[in-house]
């Protein structure tokens, strides 16, 4: 497998012995890592992708859900909409436009027109894990922990500045760190995956490694830059200093490795589980290190200057370095961990009032309806909303875009990629779990059929819903359209409605 | 923005509830009976009296954030802004993330680029390397960095890693390789205790080690590794109980100790921001409702509450005082904000005497402005923050449909007169039982505050708007009541509140068990609730906070230990 220079940068250098002499290190190089996430899936690994083109899994994920007109209801049973004639608005700006299969892109996604024959918009898809298991069917400890997941969900107990609380951790991998682990070990690039973020109000991560095992992603972008794009070689001569630093490191590492296992065998259970964490992820910085000395490519310069607080900046900065870390074939699966940001640096439709805390901007909806305290205040909402919610799809957009003008095979690496945009909630002021936004784009090298919108809503009222399919029948899919057979994803419960792929999509 | 990354709303501050309230503390009973106690047979000299002798399993624990910035300081020689960048990332499980070993990795090559620990090289580092001054190093150093003498099986692996880095690299280099492997090793980033056999202990008792108890002492008080004095009273063996209280005293007086106890109040009124709502420097308001209210106000509010809690803790650590205190440290804008007559002018901050409608951390503008929305006050933030942080009573969650939502004033009554936004709240949430059961306990608490605006000035009548955008005025009711505490009655406005509040022994359980938690990083076991008890008895009959300290310290469950599940 050679890559092919990008219209963008015509120096890029070719990425040295890339999926040969890595798929070869595979399984040997992450023995520890694998068995904590397939504990919990016990599935046989898949051969690598049949067409020899590497594929890509993304994850954009906007917390606080976005703007709608669902409520919350029990999976496979009948429901009503919204329809704003009460209390609630009943607007629904993620929605195509056209019920059937015929993509007419709702308002948020309008940007994305130019790219329609590329994505795919669902409706009806609920996250029937954490519809089943949360307080209320949506609660923002469950609906994250479950989203990507599809797990069980534990409470714990624990202390944060001395102050004791419950958080609620998954029994197993969220989807993209499940196929980051399978992935790697057919194809050991330098990164599992990259995980980056735009910090502000949010819950928690809805990405996790394994159960209780979470995927902290870094905030600040010159530290995202460092981590992911630091140790790139952009050919020539080695830099002699780089060479001794990595030298160094790696002789740190070695010497942090032993330590830990020393220790093993005199620890308790619990405490056994977090040194065997601690040797997880040593193994991997030093993986990294190794692999990333055989990387030689060109990496954007970004604009330093720009801190993790500098929300309006930080998103463009990072969807360059995921851009470019798959473009330089750094990992096969990225994460863009996008907080509920109001965005203050836009028009201020709704006035000050709204920006209390993050998410309550979003809980007006609940009161701008026609019979609603700030009904008056509706089409400001609106109007606010959707510029908020067009700014973060545009960050989709930006990675979209990156990837779809890198030429790959006969199409673009767009093309033998799969994104995907998804929140925690549909409904945020209802903590909605059915009906998710989910917007897909890139086809995973022709197994979707794109530039469709896949309605699961089953009802045939004109504000009904009814819906037995969830996200873990998508991550099936998504599985299968990364050549691995498997016929379930997640936690195993009878009132899931169905398992296996979700139906029509390829 | 700060980042705010908080897990659960089952803590979370409720806005409107949906079931009867669960009280969420209840003073430990003390009642075990069939364990020994501590007295005139007691096993180990010097503990309380009559106090259950038992402790909890022991698992390891990673030190916080702050600890470990405080720790690198400390062992390094550096200062606060030297390890001003080091955060840690915020985990949520006792599992590490990648992010975190990448961090603890890098930032251990970062601090050690520092140079400060070839300090502790016993020779020349540019000179030769000499194996016998490096093992002195890893042999001194690294007693310090595990806060212990060095097993025999770690000083052959830190020599191993020496020997290994020498082949390699030059002699400086190897230093700072075995220092990096350190800066990241289990003995470094976790506490993790093993203990010992001691005579006559229960089954399952064991003593916690002398650098075990040095290290507990020192993280408890100072938030930070033992220091010298310590490591030598570790040494000879005397940290009994008395040898305890002698350093326990000398380390109350380390300014270390006093940030450690403003930073202890901060973080239990939530002033840094959590999910629910916003940090004191970042709570919006109202740009015309509030001219007085910019960035450099926010800095002196907290400044002010710091300040406060700083010099209640210099004087003595008197709870009372801290809920009662009508000193404040201001400077002109805090004056003018306080509506002290004849306060400081500028930026000149001076001790001054608050209006008497004011007393103690409840009415600090910090409380008032952090609880409130960006244009009004909120009762319900207010009196739900009450409960929660001061007498340790939880809530169930609201429903989702039912949180964050403000309720303001001036919809007009059947008169066409302008309702208050007390009237509209109790509209609002006492109308069915479901939300009643938790809004008849939280109102009342918050109504007392109703003369502090959402920046926390004294308004003498609220004003609003309407729903329909028209300004309104409406005269404010400020009674209010602990309903269902140990301090029941009415009583009218903030001031008469605070001194509830302060005569309150569920308020004073609820600091100690804080403290409690705040100290061990559990809340207490059931082995620890006799310890626990007797800590609040300790802090009820002195109203000191210190003397809570000295009780954590002095307990059975801070000497002993069980061991963890194998």
């Amino acid at each position: 497998m050679m890559w092919r220079r990008s219209r963008k940068e015509p120096n890029e250098r070719i990425l040295k012995d890339f999926g040969r002499r890595a798929f070869i290190r595979g399984l040997g190089g992450f023995a520890i890592a694998l068995p904590l996430l397939e504990s919990t899936h016990g599935k046989a690994f898949a051969a690598p992708n049949a067409s020899g083109v590497p594929l890509r899994f993304i994850v954009v994920f906007r917390h606080g859900g976005t703007a709608t007109n669902v409520q919350r209801y029990t999976i496979n049973q009948e429901g009503d909409l919204l329809d704003g004639t009460q209390e609630q608005q009943g607007h629904n700006l993620w929605q195509p436009t056209d019920p059937s299969e015929n993509l007419a892109l709702g308002p948020i996604h309008s940007i994305l027109e130019q790219h329609k024959s590329k994505l795919l918009v669902f409706s009806g898809v609920d996250n029937a894990a954490g519809v089943i298991q949360s307080p209320y069917n949506g609660e923002h400890g469950w609906s994250n922990r479950s989203i990507l997941t599809s797990a069980k969900i534990t409470e714990i107990t624990n202390v944060v500045n001395g102050e004791e609380q419950k958080t609620q951790l998954p029994e197993g991998p969220s989807i993209d760190q499940f196929l980051a682990q399978r992935l790697q070990a057919q194809n050991a690039l330098p990164f599992k995956s990259v995980s980056v973020a735009v910090y502000g109000h949010q819950y928690g991560t809805p990405f996790y490694e394994g159960a209780h095992q979470e995927v902290q992603s870094e905030g600040d972008p010159t530290k995202a830059f460092n981590t992911y794009l630091g140790g790139v070689s952009s050919g020539g001569a080695p830099n002699p200093e780089l060479v001794r630093r990595q030298a160094l490191g790696l002789s740190v590492l070695d010497g942090a490795m032993d330590g830990y296992r020393r220790l093993q065998p005199s620890l308790s259970m619990q405490d056994r589980q977090v040194v065997d964490a601690h040797l997880t992820h040593l193994s991997e910085l030093e993986h990294r290190i190794k692999a990333l000395q055989t990387v030689t490519c060109s990496v954007p310069t970004i604009d330093k200057s720009v801190g993790e607080d500098d929300q309006e900046h930080v998103g463009a900065i990072m969807c360059d370095i995921i851009v470019a870390a798959l473009r330089c074939g750094l990992t096969q699966v990225a994460t863009l961990d996008l907080a509920d940001i109001i965005t203050y640096w836009l028009p201020q439709a709704y006035g000050a009032v709204g920006y209390d805390i993050g998410h309550s901007l979003h809980h007006i909806a609940r009161d701008c309806g026609a019979k609603g305290e700030f009904a008056a205040k509706q089409q400001d909402w609106l109007d606010e909303m959707l510029v908020n919610r067009q700014w973060c799809m545009g960050l989709f957009k930006r990675i979209l875009e990156g990837l779809d003008s890198i030429p790959e095979g006969n199409g673009t690496m767009l093309d033998n990629s799969v994104m995907l945009y998804t929140s925690e909630f549909s409904n945020g002021s209802f903590h909605s779990e059915n009906d998710m936004p989910i917007l897909m784009a890139g086809s995973a090298g022709g197994y979707f059929r794109t530039g469709r919108h896949i309605n699961c809503n089953k009802s045939t009222q004109p504000l009904g819903y009814k819906s037995n399919t969830g996200t873990h029948n998508l991550y099936t899919s998504i599985l299968n359209a990364f050549g691995f057979p498997d016929t379930h994803f997640g936690v195993d419960l009878p009132e899931l409605g169905f398992k296996g792929p979700l139906p029509g999509l390829t | 923005m700060r980042t705010l990354r908080l897990a659960s709303a089952w803590s979370a501050l409720a806005t409107l509830a949906l079931a009867a309230c669960l009280p969420g503390f209840e003073r430990g009973s003390g009642s075990d009976k069939d364990k020994p106690s501590a007295g005139a047979n007691s096993p180990i000299e010097g503990l309380p009296p009559g106090v259950t002798i038992d402790a909890a399993p022991v698992t390891m624990h990673r030190l916080t954030s702050d600890q470990y910035k405080h720790t690198v300081r400390d062992l390094l020689g550096l200062t606060d802004a030297d390890v001003g960048p080091f955060d840690l990332p915020a985990d949520e499980g006792p599992l590490p993330s990648q992010l975190m070993i990448s961090k603890l990795d890098d930032y251990a090559a970062q601090l050690t680029a520092l140079g400060a620990h070839r300090k502790a090289v016993p020779c020349d580092v540019a000179g030769a390397a000499t194996d016998d001054c490096a093992k002195k190093f890893i042999t001194d150093f690294g007693a310090r960095a595990f806060r212990r003498p060095l097993t025999t099986d770690e000083t052959t692996w830190l020599t191993g890693v020496y020997g290994a880095a020498k082949a390699q690299f030059n002699f400086a280099d190897s230093i700072d390789v075995v220092t990096r492997v350190m800066l990241q090793s289990l003995q470094f980033v976790y506490v993790r205790e093993e203990g010992e056999a001691f005579a006559n202990l229960p089954a399952g008792l064991l003593k916690v080690t002398q650098y075990e108890l040095a290290t507990r002492l020192s993280y408890l008080l100072v938030d930070s590794m033992p220091d010298d004095a310590l490591f030598k009273a570790a040494a000879d063996k005397q940290l009994t109980v008395d040898g305890l209280r002698t350093h326990a005293k000398r380390l109350l007086e380390d300014p270390r100790a006093r940030a450690k106890v403003v930073q202890f109040v901060s973080n239990w009124m939530e002033m840094q921001g959590t999910a629910k709502h916003v940090s004191i420097e970042e709570a919006v308001k109202d740009p015309k409702r509030f001219p007085l209210d910019n960035p450099a106000l926010r800095i002196a509010v907290r400044k002010e509450l710091n300040e406060f809690v700083g010099h209640v803790w210099d004087k003595g650590g008197s709870v009372n005082e801290l809920f009662t205190s009508q000193e404040a440290y201001v400077n002109g804008p805090l004056a003018q904000l306080y509506g002290v007559p004849n306060g400081p002018q500028g930026d000149t901050w001076t001790w001054v005497t608050l209006p008497a409608q004011r007393a103690g951390l409840a009415t600090r503008a910090a409380f008032l402005l952090v609880y409130a929305n960006p244009d009004i006050p909120s009762p319900i933030r207010r009196g739900a923050a009450i409960w929660r942080e001061f007498m340790c009573t939880t809530f169930p969650p609201p429903p989702p449909a039912a949180m964050d939502v403000k309720i303001a004033g001036g919809a007009t009554d059947a008169n066409g007169n302008p309702l208050a936004i007390r009237d509209t709240v109790i509209a609002r949430t006492m109308q069915e039982q479901e939300c009643a059961g938790c809004h008849g306990k939280i109102n009342p608490a918050g109504f007392a505050f109703g003369h502090f605006d959402a920046l926390g000035q004294w308004q003498d009548q609220e004003k609003g708007t309407s729903p329909e955008g028209k300004p309104y005025t409406a005269n404010i009711d400020a009674t209010g009541e602990l309903v269902g505490s140990d301090v029941p009655g009415p009583i009218d406005g903030a001031a008469q509140f605070s001194a509830k509040l302060a005569a309150s022994r569920q308020l004073k359980d609820c600091v100690a068990s804080r403290f409690w938690t705040g100290s061990f990083g559990h809340p207490a076991a059931d082995q620890e609730q006799s310890s626990l008890h007797y800590v609040q008895e300790r802090l009820a009959s002195s109203g000191s906070m210190r003397e809570a300290l000295l009780g954590i310290i002095e307990s059975p469950a801070f000497l002993l230990m069980r061991k963890g599940a194998q």
